[in-house]
This record gives structure tokens, C-alpha cells and sequence, in this order.
């Protein structure tokens, strides 16, 4: 249910303010905090080798760099979605039998990095998943790895929003692995991880029938560090804290989460409004050119980052809510994503729904450990 | 192979059904332009058949009128174009070359065909169907050209039975297109209108014999400006899905639906279009699917202009898709497409006019201003300026927007057979079709 607003709502300036940091953990991550020292990169942890942050793998040793990345959807359709038809031929996106769209592997997208793993699913009313999630690990040797999550949802009134929405996926999850790798701070790399995304999305080009009508995407990062969570947003997709005490750490850049910040509306009067979901920030063309939304976020204790994207939390609002389902006993993050995913299918599926969960404090996988085998790529 | 012109395909549409509807409609738009300049080089073949029944003495200005009309034609007919003249009386009567077969046209043949017009006289009666069966025989052996015929009548069809008109245009069929034009007002708008409907070509009155020359001018120009032959809209549509109707409503209203042939598998259909040259076309498509729930999505149909070629081989010239997605969104579902909606209003004006003009003819004087009072509402409505001043001639309007009219008494029959012939031109709904606001 994200749509966009007209051009009179594009040019309020009120809209775009930065957001300052949720909690009182500031942005003051000097040198003690990084997960490894910039000096470590980019050089191998096994032999001391000069490496290039793309690299996977060490060229002089072979060794595992220990960076994992989420793997795209397949690209092989299989049989028909329609469950009257079996038919496996299609054409121009279509069976060429009973007209069903191609089947898309996006439909549900079930990634587990081990330390991280998420849900996406097109949900029941959407004829497609416009959602997207990009996930990695940027594995230390010895040390905490660092978790790295992007949650995007189209703009559905925009055109192709589910391109949108994988470009820019894509995009700030690598922007976020090499600029972590070569030693950047979190805050600077999410910065620079919402400024190349918004790029991707502008450079796939609007509508050739309707050149006003471009892509757009909202989009929300979260850099899992050892002391801090690194939280970007723009849009309406959240991250809560999931720990003793559940917490929000977003605002939604919609028409509901101005008002209520602004004190103008209580949350129930403001989601009551036909606007409600009406996104004010975006990346694509027209977004407003204001630097992301950020909150830096430090845990006192161990816990649960949920990224998601509205088509969870609309059934869902409450950070305690959320964090009773997640705490349910599913056995793992991705049994547990899952579940809260299976709760807004459940409650309707309106909408699509992606749910991505990291553990906090990170901790180093076991040696020879099952996620090791893992979506490696 | 340079000749071929690019072919554009655009459908508009509101692909947004509410929970359970199944009924999809989209006009699907087709631009070509030639990719060469100049005039077209592809092979054609031209045949005119001239009304030489003894009417066309009555007055003898009509007579004049059609030798020197088609003198202008035979001038218009490029070098090279194989070309016959054809007199149709009671029967069908070949005036140059002398027997049945075609010439191409340079100096001395345009010369030779000419001085055989100047002779013609008029004398007999009238059975258009022996003349298109003429016609049918000349174009054999030049099936590889793009076949184009003109006829000219000035009477009806009265020395044959409908049958013998009926089976000869079911011969004629995709053999080749024929624009027909009634000269004076004794012949019937429907006999002719059948032909042209039939052989995909373009029907009206010359209501004043002096214009028939640069009619027919035209008419020759155009066809020579043809460059694909045999062009199809191939419309494949799902398993389980019934087309309803398609029809070329751009220039001119052509219902299509019944003219179905077998495509290449058993989801696609062909409707035939005739000649291409360079211009536009717009059509409606209809199609009833199984209806889906909110989140369904589906391909309607997928439109595909293609080109056949004698092999009975097809070269696919451009496609379009025609999308069906359901949703629960009102703002999704109730958006009215104005491209649809207006070729739709379009459409129920050219049945509105036949409908009444019928009825007046019938002396169903209720039925007829009803009907007509209809009509000019929607063309106020539509901004069809010409069907507009069509039918203030035939009927005094009190008020167009809520078409209360009241019939004439005395109406010329230039001006009902105008506006009946004229009926089915449209107006192209505008490029910038579906701006919102
Ligand atoms: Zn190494
Ligand atoms: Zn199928």
C-alpha cells in the first residue's frame, strides 16, 4: 500500500528533515568501535594478502574472505503459477497456455545467511512481489561478523516497481559491503549506499509510454555492528529493536508518520486517513535530494533487528507485539521470519510482506558451521 | 525488403477489473511509417470498374463525370503497375486491354486505356457481383502483388438476386480490397457498404459528379502508397477466453469479429486489415476471460500485427499486450480509459445513426428522432464536427447536449445517404490519450 504522492507533495520541504539518532547512542563511533581495524582491509585474514573488496575469495591462498552475500532470485520460472493449468511454457512474461504471469521466483524469497535471514512473499492480493531484500555478512576472522540488511518495497503506483525496488537492493548492498570492507564507517557507507541506489533507480529509466511516470522504491538499511545498529531509511519499510525493551528505531516518511510526529494526529486517527500510506521520500527521479534518514542504535542487551517492509507491519504495528511473535520458539531466524511473515498472510496479505532478522550481538559462526555452505556468491 | 515500413504497436487499456469481472477491452493502436522515402515499391495491381448502366445517361453529366474520373485514375496508376478498366452493366465488360488480363501501366498503355474510356456510353442495367467476379479473374496470377480495386456505381444492384452478390463477394475475400463510391442518389448505402465492408475497403457518396475526378485520384494514390499486402491481426488469447468482438474503429468503424481465421495454434485467430501503407489504425479488442480474484493477474490477449506472405509464411510487424490484473483498489478499477471509452461512445453513435435513419425509413418516426436525438448527443459529446453538420441536416436540433431533436420534414437525399455513408468515420482519438486531468 505505498503509493506516491503528486508533485505539490514532492516540493514540501517540512517532509525531508534528517532523521536524528533514536536513541541516546549518538553517532560518536570513533575508533573503538569498527569490527576490524581499517588497516586490516583489504588484505586477507588467512595470509596477509592484498585483496580487492569484491573479492570472495583470496587469489594467493584461496581462503574464504568471509563475505556472504544473499543470492538474487532464480531465474528459471518452473511450472505454472495457475494450479488448473501445467503448463511450463511462457512468452513475453506470460503461460502461453491460460495467461497466468510467468511464475516468479520472487513470489517468496527465503534467504538465510545464518546470522541474518529474511522472508519475502508477494503475499495474496498483489499479482506480484514488488518487495525486495539483499542481504550479507562481512565475516572478521576470530571477530564478530557484521550483518548487513536492505529491505526495499517499489512504489506501487510507479512504473515496473518491482525493478525498482531489485536495483536498489542490489545496489546499497554492494555499495555497503565494499565501503565496510575498505574500512568506511557505517554512517558514511549508508549514506553513500542511499545515494547510489537512488542513482540505480533513476538510471533504469521511466515509463517509454509515459516518460513522467519513473521508478521509485523506499528503502531501509541496517548495518548490524558489534556495539551499534547503523539504520537508514527513506520511505515507510521499519526497523524495530526487538530486546527487553522493543523500540521502533524508524519514522516513516508517509503522509501517517508526519502527522504523527508532528503531534497533529494520534497513530489511530492518522492510519484511519485514506493518506495514511502516502510516501513523502523515495528514491527514483523526483525524490526529494536530502541525505537519508539515519538512527545509530545501541543495544543493552542481546536481541532481535527486524527490517520490514509495511506490508508485515500493518498487522503487526507494536514493537512488543512483534517482539512476543519473534520470541514464539521457532527455531532459528529464518523459521521465525517466517512465521511472521505467515502472521500477515494470515491476517490478509494485503500487501507484500518482507520480513528480515538478524541476532544481536553478532557472533562469529562456529567453525565448519551449516551456513558456511550457504548462498555463497 | 528497405520498403517495409516500421509498424508501431500501443494498446490503451485499464487493465484494473474489480473482484469477478471478466470482460477486457483495450484499443490496440498501430502506426506505420515508411522507412523509405517517396513513393512505395512494392508490387500492386490495380482493376476499375465504371458503372455503365443506362442510368448513368440520367443526367448525362454523370456519365462524363465517371470517364473523366477515370481517366485521372489511370494517370494516378504508377509506371509499371499492371492495370485494367472494367464496364459494368447487367454484366461485366472489359474495356481496355480488350480481353481479360492486365497491363502495365506506362505512356502508350495509359494513352490506349484512356481513348477506350472516352468511348464509353451508357446502356444496360446493373449486377455488381458479375463485375467483381471479372475483377477476381484479372488479379489471378498476380497474387504477389497488393491487389487494389475501385468501383463506381450509380444504382442498385437489380439484375441479380443478393445471393449471386453474396457468393460473389465470399470469392472475393481476401483476393483483394475494393473502395467503393456511389455516384448520384439512386443506389443503396447497405448493397455497397457490403462490398466494401467485405473487401476491406472505404465507401461514399459523390453527391456532385464534378468531384469524382479527384476522388478517384485520391483514391489511386493511396493504394499506390501501399506497402504490405495481406496483413493480419493475430490475436492469441488464453485457454478458456472468448473474443467478442474486434473491430477497426480508426479512420472508419470495420467490424472485423466475423472475419476469423485459424491461426497458427489453436489460441490465436487471424483478422484480416488489407494493405499497409503509411498511416494509422486504431482497433478494439474484447475479450471475455475467466475471472479472476484481487491479486490475480492475466494476458487477456496478445495482439500481433503480422504480414503473410504468399508461402503463407508470417512475418510478425509489431505486438502489443492486452493485460487483465484484478484489484480491490477503486482508484485502480474506476479509472475510465478515455481512449477506450471515447472509440466506445464512437462506435454507439455510428449505431445510433444507422439505427434511426432505418427507422425514418420504416416510418418509425419515434424510434427515428429517439435514435437520432441519441446521435447527436453523442457527437457533441464525441466533438464530431462532421457528423455533427450531417445530422443537422436531416434533423433541427433544440438542444445537442441532451439531443432533443425533431426531424425534418423534408430531407434531400444527398444529405441521409451522406450521413449514412459517413456514419462510420471516427475521429482519432488524440495522442496525448490518456493524460489524467
Ligand atoms: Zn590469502
Ligand atoms: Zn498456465
Amino acid at each position: 500500500m505505498t503509493e506516491a504522492v503528486g508533485p505539490t507533495a514532492k516540493k514540501d520541504g517540512e517532509v525531508a528533515e534528517r532523521e536524528e539518532p533514536a536513541t541516546g547512542g549518538s553517532a560518536g563511533h570513533g575508533g573503538a568501535e569498527p569490527t576490524r581495524p581499517a588497516e586490516a582491509w583489504p588484505t586477507c585474514p588467512s595470509c596477509g594478502a592484498e585483496v580487492a573488496p569484491e573479492d570472495g575469495y583470496c587469489e594467493e591462498c584461496g581462503a574464504d574472505l568471509l563475505v556472504r552475500r544473499s543470492e538474487p532470485p532464480a531465474a528459471d520460472p518452473g511450472p505454472c503459477r495457475n494450479s488448473a493449468c501445467a503448463n511450463d511454457s511462457y512468452a513475453d512474461g506470460y503461460c502461453d497456455l491460460c495467461g497466468s504471469p510467468a511464475p516468479d521466483p520472487r513470489d517468496r524469497l527465503e534467504r538465510d545467511l545464518g546470522v541474518v535471514a529474511g522472508v519475502s512473499d508477494r503475499g495474496l492480493r498483489h499479482s506480484r512481489n514488488e518487495d525486495d531484500m539483499a542481504l550479507a555478512v562481512i565475516g572478521n576472522r576470530g571477530a564478530a561478523p557484521t550483518p548487513v540488511i536492505v529491505v526495499c518495497d517499489g512504489v506501487s503506483t510507479s512504473y515496473k516497481p518491482e525493478t525498482a525496488s531489485a536495483a536498489a537492493a542490489l545496489t546499497a548492498r554492494e555499495h555497503l559491503v565494499l565501503s565496510l570492507r575498505r574500512g568506511e564507517d557505517p554512517v558514511t557507507a549508508t549514506l553513500g549506499a542511499f545515494e547510489e541506489a537512488h542513482k540505480a533507480v533513476s538510471a533504469l529509466g521511466p515509463d517509454p509510454s509515459d516518460e513522467s511516470n519513473g521508478r521509485a522504491t523506499t528503502m531501509v538499511t541496517v548495518v548490524v555492528g558489534a556495539s551499534e545498529l547503523t539504520v537508514g531509511w527513506v520511505g515507510d519499510a521499519r526497523v524495530y529493536w526487538l530486546g527487553a525493551e522493543p523500540r521502533r528505531l524508524t519514522t516513516d516518511d508517509s503522509w501517517a508518520g508526519r502527522m504523527i510526529a508532528d503531534g497533529t494526529l494520534t497513530e489511530e486517527e492518522a492510519f484511519k486517513s485514506p493518506l495514511a500510506h502516502t510516501i513523502l521520500r523515495w528514491l527514483g527521479p523526483g525524490a526529494p535530494e536530502d541525505p537519508a534518514n539515519l538512527a545509530v542504535f545501541e543495544p543493552d542487551g542481546p536481541g532481535l533487528v527486524l527490517a520490514c517492509s509495511d506490508g508485515l507491519w500493518n498487522y503487526v504495528p507494536d514493537p512488543a507485539d512483534l517482539a512476543h511473535l519473534a520470541s514464539g520458539g521457532f527455531g532459528g531466524l529464518l523459521p521465525t521470519a517466517s512465521a511472521l511473515t505467515a502472521v500477515a498472510i494470515e491476517g490478509g496479505g494485503h500487501d507484500n510482506i518482507t520480513a528480515v532478522l538478524a541476532a544481536w550481538p553478532p557472533h562469529a559462526p562456529e567453525p565448519g558451521a551449516g551456513e558456511r555452505t550457504a548462498e555463497i556468491n | 525488403m528497405s520498403a517495409q515500413p516500421q509498424f508501431t504497436v500501443n494498446v490503451y487499456q485499464n487493465e484494473y477489473l474489480s473482484e469477478g469481472a471478466a470482460e477486457v477491452n483495450a484499443i490496440v493502436s498501430v502506426q506505420s511509417a515508411a522507412a523509405f522515402g517517396g513513393t512505395s515499391t512494392a508490387r500492386a495491381a490495380q482493376v476499375i470498374m465504371v458503372d455503365c448502366s443506362g442510368s448513368m445517361d440520367y443526367p448525362p453529366t454523370k456519365m462524363a463525370a465517371a470517364r473523366q474520373a477515370t481517366e485521372a485514375a489511370i494517370d494516378a496508376i504508377r509506371d509499371g503497375v499492371p492495370f485494367a478498366v472494367v464496364a459494368g452493366t447487367h454484366v461485366a465488360r472489359m474495356v481496355f486491354p480488350g480481353t481479360e488480363y492486365l497491363v502495365p501501366a506506362d505512356a502508350s498503355s495509359r494513352a490506349a486505356a484512356k481513348a477506350a474510356v472516352a468511348r464509353l456510353t451508357a446502356g444496360g442495367g446493373t449486377a455488381i457481383g458479375q463485375w467483381l467476379a471479372l475483377a477476381d479473374r484479372l488479379f489471378t496470377g498476380h497474387e504477389q502483388a497488393i491487389r487494389h480495386a475501385i468501383l463506381l456505381t450509380d444504382g442498385k444492384d437489380e439484375h441479380e438476386e443478393p445471393a449471386d452478390l453474396a457468393a460473389a463477394l465470399a470469392r472475393c475475400e481476401g483476393r483483394f480490397t475494393c473502395d467503393c463510391r456511389g455516384i448520384g442518389t439512386d443506389w443503396v448505402v447497405a448493397e455497397l457498404r457490403r462490398v466494401s465492408t467485405a473487401l476491406l475497403g472505404t465507401v461514399d457518396i459523390v453527391a456532385d459528379p464534378g468531384r469524382l475526378a479527384t476522388d478517384f485520384q485520391q483514391i489511386i494514390e493511396h493504394a499506390m502508397g501501399k506497402a504490405v499486402g495481406d496483413v493480419r491481426l493475430r490475436l492469441w488469447t488464453p485457454q478458456g477466453a472468448q473474443v467478442k468482438f474486434v473491430k477497426q474503429v480508426a479512420p472508419q468503424i470495420l467490424d472485423l469479429t466475423g472475419r476469423r481465421s485459424p491461426g497458427p495454434n489453436p489460441l490465436t485467430g487471424d483478422f484480416p486489415t488489407g494493405a499497409w501503407g503509411p498511416e494509422s489504425r486504431d482497433y478494439q479488442v474484447c475479450v471475455q476471460v475467466r475471472p479472476g480474484s484481487v491479486g490475480d493477474e492475466m494476458l487477456a490477449a496478445r495482439v500481433s500485427l503480422v504480414s503473410v506472405e504468399g508461402s503463407g509464411a508470417a512475418v510478425t510487424l509489431g505486438q502489443g499486450l492486452v493485460r487483465a490484473v484484478w484489484s480491490d483498489d477503486v482508484a485502480q478499477t474506476g479509472r475510465i480509459d478515455r481512449t477506450v471509452a471515447d472509440y466506445t461512445g464512437q462506435a454507439e453513435l455510428a449505431e445510433a445513426i444507422r439505427e434511426g435513419l432505418e427507422a425514418r425509413k420504416n416510418g418509425d418516426l419515434d424510434t427515428a428522432t429517439a435514435r437520432l436525438g441519441r446521435a447527436v448527443k453523442l457527437a457533441t459529446q464525441a466533438g464530431n464536427e462532421d457528423t455533427a453538420i450531417l445530422l443537422a441536416k436531416v434533423v433541427d436540433i433544440d438542444d445537442p447536449a441532451t439531443g432533443t431533436v425533431r426531424l425534418k420534414q423534408r430531407v434531400s437525399d444527398a444529405d441521409e445517404m451522406t450521413l449514412d455513408t459517413r456514419s462510420t468515420r471516427t475521429v482519432r482519438v488524440g495522442k496525448n490519450r490518456n493524460e489524467n486531468g
